[in-house]
């Protein structure tokens, strides 16, 4: 069993807190510092669902950005090609007219 | 830079006039008993520190009700102890092992490997945690089973078998981890 147990005190030697954990201790005690508090768990499930609540906002304002983005770059376009498409009817509507105004300058010289 | 007086009494009297250097003396001096205690038990660095910081800051706010060097030692461990029973029993996620069904041990066994310090302390923190403070305050502290049942407040003989089904269960579980 000796064996065993010293094993035990081996495994259960004393350990240091972090540097400079004596000084921040006695300037809390003094108010000079507040108490660090990081440990609770609930406190880190709570900043991690915060953390998540954070990205997934994030993260839906930026996809409705884009999606905006694209809506409104899709409607410019569109506006671009029925602009266009009107443009080309205008100068076949012009070219049209010319035909005609040629035709009923003919008939009015012929009679 | 802090830097702790020699005199434990004169420091206890220095901190309790308020000197910030004298009490950080003192805590410099148990950090490492009071964190440990905490260490072992909880085996997580932020709740161990916390747990010690809380436990200092507890004293400070009790310095005059302190007597001598050995009674602050005594009712530090005290403190601690406490805590860490307290945070474990808030913490009833945790399976612990069941030292019900563990016989006690009848047979000593050779064979020393300092490789298997962490195996067995991570073993030691899967105990419950009544038989768990006895085991870090028997081998960490060097406590004799009387002092343990003192600052733990439970009978002698609940020490001992209590100390002797852990050290049983912990041989066992060591037995099958190292034969993995």
């Amino acid at each position: 069993m000796n064996e065993f147990e010293d094993q035990l005190r081996e495994a259960m030697h004393r350990r240091e807190p972090g540097p400079g954990f004596a000084g921040r201790v006695a300037a809390m005690a003094t108010g000079a510092r507040k108490p660090v508090r990081r440990s609770n768990p609930v406190w880190r499930w709570a900043m991690a669902a915060a953390a998540a609540c954070l990205m997934m906002v994030t993260g839906v304002q930026e996809y409705r950005r884009h999606q905006g983005e694209q809506a409104r770059r899709q409607l410019l376009l569109a506006l671009q090609i029925t602009s266009e498409k009107l443009s080309l009817v205008d100068r076949q509507l012009e070219k049209v007219e010319g035909i005609v105004q040629g035709i009923m300058v003919d008939e009015r010289t012929k009679q | 830079m802090l830097t702790a007086t020699a005199d434990p009494v004169l420091s206890l009297s220095q901190a309790v006039a308020g000197d910030q250097t004298a009490f950080a003396g003192i805590v410099r001096e148990h950090q490492a008993m009071v964190y440990s205690i905490g260490w072992h038990f909880l085996r997580d660095r932020a709740m161990a520190e916390e747990m010690a910081q809380d436990v200092f800051l507890h004293l400070y706010r009790n310095l005059g009700s302190i007597e001598s060097a050995r009674h602050l030692t005594h009712w530090l461990r005290k403190v601690a102890t406490h805590r860490c029973i307290d945070q474990a029993r808030r913490r009833k996620l945790v399976r612990w092992s069941d030292l019900e069904h563990v016989r006690e041990p009848v047979a000593a066994e050779s064979g020393r490997d300092p490789m298997l310090a962490g195996l067995l302390a991570r073993l030691v923190a899967g105990l419950p945690p009544k038989p768990r403070m006895m085991v870090i305050l028997r081998y960490q502290e060097d406590l004799e089973p009387a002092e343990i049942a003192d600052l733990l407040e439970i009978p002698l003989g609940t020490v001992k078998s209590g100390l002797h089904r852990a050290l049983a269960l912990l041989r066992s579980k060591m037995e099958k981890e190292t034969v993995q």
